[in-house]
């Protein structure tokens, strides 16, 4: 090649490349900033860019930080009780707490991998209860198209968690009975507890809250986690 | 200001040293999650795990439902996590940097869609410098001035910086909009949260001036964090960033996002700052050694013998030049120097071990002994004096020493004193005997 042809060629690559830079960026801040009207217009463009290939969420606590705990709750059944009705009236007794446990051995030990064991259940609570929290925050505000893509959302995210939840409970009961077959169904609860208001911070937390998430048939494939057993103290 | 700017991308590769760190960071975090997450492999990722692979995106669905198949086998999932470990020892030792980028990005990828739910803001940043990184030189490249490579690999600088600059901005506008954030009790509410918290933090934040300072100065921080790391207190906020993400990862668990945050901090040090930062430090920690009295002395007091034709112990010889502070040592290889006769070593002897002379007594150590000779000189090897003492004790010492000796690689080939392994500890040798002199 020509050293005149090289040079030229060159100059188009570097101001390629630097034209990708600030396009790049560009569309980074548009799809990264609070949801505005120029976002709405501009949605197709950035989800099938940065959306699609550099997809990013720096909330990071903002704008106002979680204040709860959000535990998941499992109730391993066995046949007779799924026989007796237990189904439609569940039982009181024999609940076992999947997440508070791993956060209380993941405070004492920060290098392991307790936060990520237990992300998988309280992310997909959350998913469960929230959907996308931007729209919801931009729907509170009142903007109609948040508040569709925000139901169409929860919609699809309630569609999508439960398999999770179920396999994640199943693995559970797996967990506590070592040689299986025991339990043929386990039940789900969301135990969400909130935190204190500033101006009652030296009162005692309000009781939690259980939301029942239903039965569903154990998965008898799923991978034990084997932890489980050795965080109930079983 | 367009032509500076211009020749800042062009002319020569920048950020070298912050690149290696950010490497290490990322390699030590992605090392870190390998171990740590390897027993659950089969309940998150495996074939019956509790992933999904809900998430099509990046490979788009036709690709992800082929990559999919490796999940399908524990072996396809233990792959995924060994390519992660091989790419993370890549990245923090420095080799086939490049390689390893990509297929730490890769491997990442594939976990990420397989179960997103398992991560948090750390693997998100991850992924995203990873691509950019892709275009870094690798680290141990000799690019051309003002080519085509340095031009890019400063445009992968940029964007990195930027992406940071997009993170903090991003996180400190969408804090400005909290009500908790504004009122100055957002750390207090985080603190009641057992996923982000540890008990002994709550009562530090229910005092008032505690979580209204940390809270307005966590605000303060990542909203000005643009401005700053082009002002004169660049450093001081790069600090002030470590510091925090410290606190992160101590009070709130993150370990992984705060290793790589402040990788990214560290990354935004220029190679001249590093230099100066480096001599700054070196003139501290000498300051410090010579007032207790381990300051540089006046002449080496061990005169060790190495094989310049064993790989091995040109790297030891190395390693132990770098831990030798107060200039007590001096290496030589027997290959290269014969005069070692004058203290009663045949060069028979010194092809079986390494030998230390003593040079105010004239003593001389041979194989293990030299090891202990050494500990007790080099203040920089006195924890390991208890160690060595304890196999010293169990009779294993001279017999360790022996079979690891006689193991050594040797390659009596002249371009293995000259590619510069060999030829430093004569150097250093000869500009010591000149010191003395």
């Amino acid at each position: 090649m020509k050293p005149k042809t090289k040079s030229r060629l060159g100059l188009v690559l570097r101001l390629a490349t630097l034209s990708w830079l600030l396009i790049h960026f560009t569309l980074t801040v548009g799809y990264v900033l609070p949801f505005n009207p120029a976002q709405a217009v501009a949605q197709p463009l950035l989800s099938a860019t940065i959306g699609t290939f550099f997809s990013q969420n720096w909330r990071l606590f903002a704008p106002d930080p979680v204040s709860g705990d959000m535990a998941l709750l499992a109730r391993c059944m066995t046949p007779a009780e799924m026989a007796s009705g237990a189904e439609k009236k569940l039982p009181s007794t024999g609940w076992h707490d999947l997440s508070t446990p791993l956060w209380h051995r993941f405070q004492e030990n920060r290098f392991a991998a307790y936060d990520r064991v237990a992300r998988p259940n309280t992310n997909t609570m959350r998913a469960l209860m929230f959907g996308v929290p931007e729209l919801m925050q931009a729907c509170k505000k009142g903007s109609k198209e948040a508040c569709t893509a925000y139901d169409e959302n929860l919609k699809q995210v309630r569609t999508a968690t439960m398999p999770r939840l179920t396999k994640i409970g199943s693995a559970f009961c797996k967990d506590l009975d070592a040689d299986g077959g025991r339990f043929s169904h386990v039940a789900l609860r969301l135990r969400e507890t909130d935190g204190l208001p500033w101006s009652q911070r030296y009162e005692a937390r309000p009781a939690p809250r259980d939301l029942e998430l239903g039965v569903a048939a154990i998965d008898p494939d799923v991978a034990r986690m084997g932890m489980f057993q050795q965080e109930q103290g079983q | 200001m367009i032509k500076n700017a211009w020749s800042w991308l062009a002319d020569d590769p920048r950020h070298r040293v912050g690149v290696r760190v950010l490497q290490v960071a990322i390699g030590a975090m992605l090392m870190f999650r390998v171990l740590t997450e390897l027993p659950f492999a089969a309940y998150l990722w495996g074939p019956h795990g509790i992933g999904l692979s809900g998430n099509p995106s990046y490979f788009g669905p036709w690709l992800a439902g082929k990559l999919d198949v490796i999940f399908h086998s524990m072996a396809g999932t233990y792959a995924v996590l060994g390519a992660v470990a091989l790419a993370a020892v890549g990245l923090v030792s420095g080799r086939h940097t490049r390689a390893a980028t990509v297929l730490a990005l890769f491997a990442t990828l594939m976990l990420e869609r397989r179960l997103p739910e398992v991560l948090d803001g750390g693997d998100n940043i991850t992924r995203l410098t990873l691509t950019y990184m892709l275009f870094l030189l690798p680290a141990d490249a000799k690019p051309v001035r003002r080519s085509l490579g340095v031009w890019v690999h400063n445009i992968a600088v940029v964007a990195i910086m930027a992406q940071l600059v997009v993170l903090y901005a991003t996180s400190g506008i969408m804090k400005a909009a909290g009500e908790r954030w504004h009122h100055g009790t957002a750390l207090y509410v985080v603190s009641q949260v057992e996923w982000f918290s540890v008990p002994w933090v709550r009562s530090i934040f229910k005092n008032p001036f505690m979580t209204t300072i940390a809270t307005y100065s966590t605000l303060l921080f990542q909203l000005w964090f643009p401005m700053a790391i082009f002002s004169r207190f660049k450093l001081v906020w790069l600090a002030a960033g470590i510091f925090f993400h410290l606190n992160i990862a101590i009070v709130m668990g993150l370990v992984t996002f705060s290793t790589v945050m402040i990788g990214l901090e560290l990354f935004l040090i220029t190679d001249e700052e590093f230099a100066s930062l480096q001599a700054a430090g070196r003139r501290i920690v000498a300051g410090a050694l010579e007032r207790l009295g381990l300051g540089r002395v006046a002449e080496p007091q061990i005169l060790l013998y190495i094989d310049g034709h064993c790989a091995h112990c040109r790297r030891a010889g190395e390693a132990l030049r770098r831990l030798d502070r107060g200039g007590q040592l001096t290496i030589r290889s027997f290959r290269h120097h014969a005069d070692y006769a004058r203290f009663g070593i045949s060069a028979d002897a010194l092809e079986r071990r390494m030998h230390a002379v003593i040079l105010a007594t004239g003593e001389v150590a041979r194989g293990f002994g030299a090891v202990q000779a050494l500990a007790r000189t080099m203040p920089l090897l006195w924890p390991a004096r208890p160690l060595l003492w304890l196999i010293d004790r169990a009779g294993l010492g001279e017999r360790a020493y022996d079979w690891l000796a006689a193991r050594r690689t040797i390659v009596p080939d002249a371009r293995a004193c000259s590619d510069g392994a060999c030829a430093l500890p004569v150097a250093a040798d000869e500009a010591r005997e000149r010191e003395v002199a």
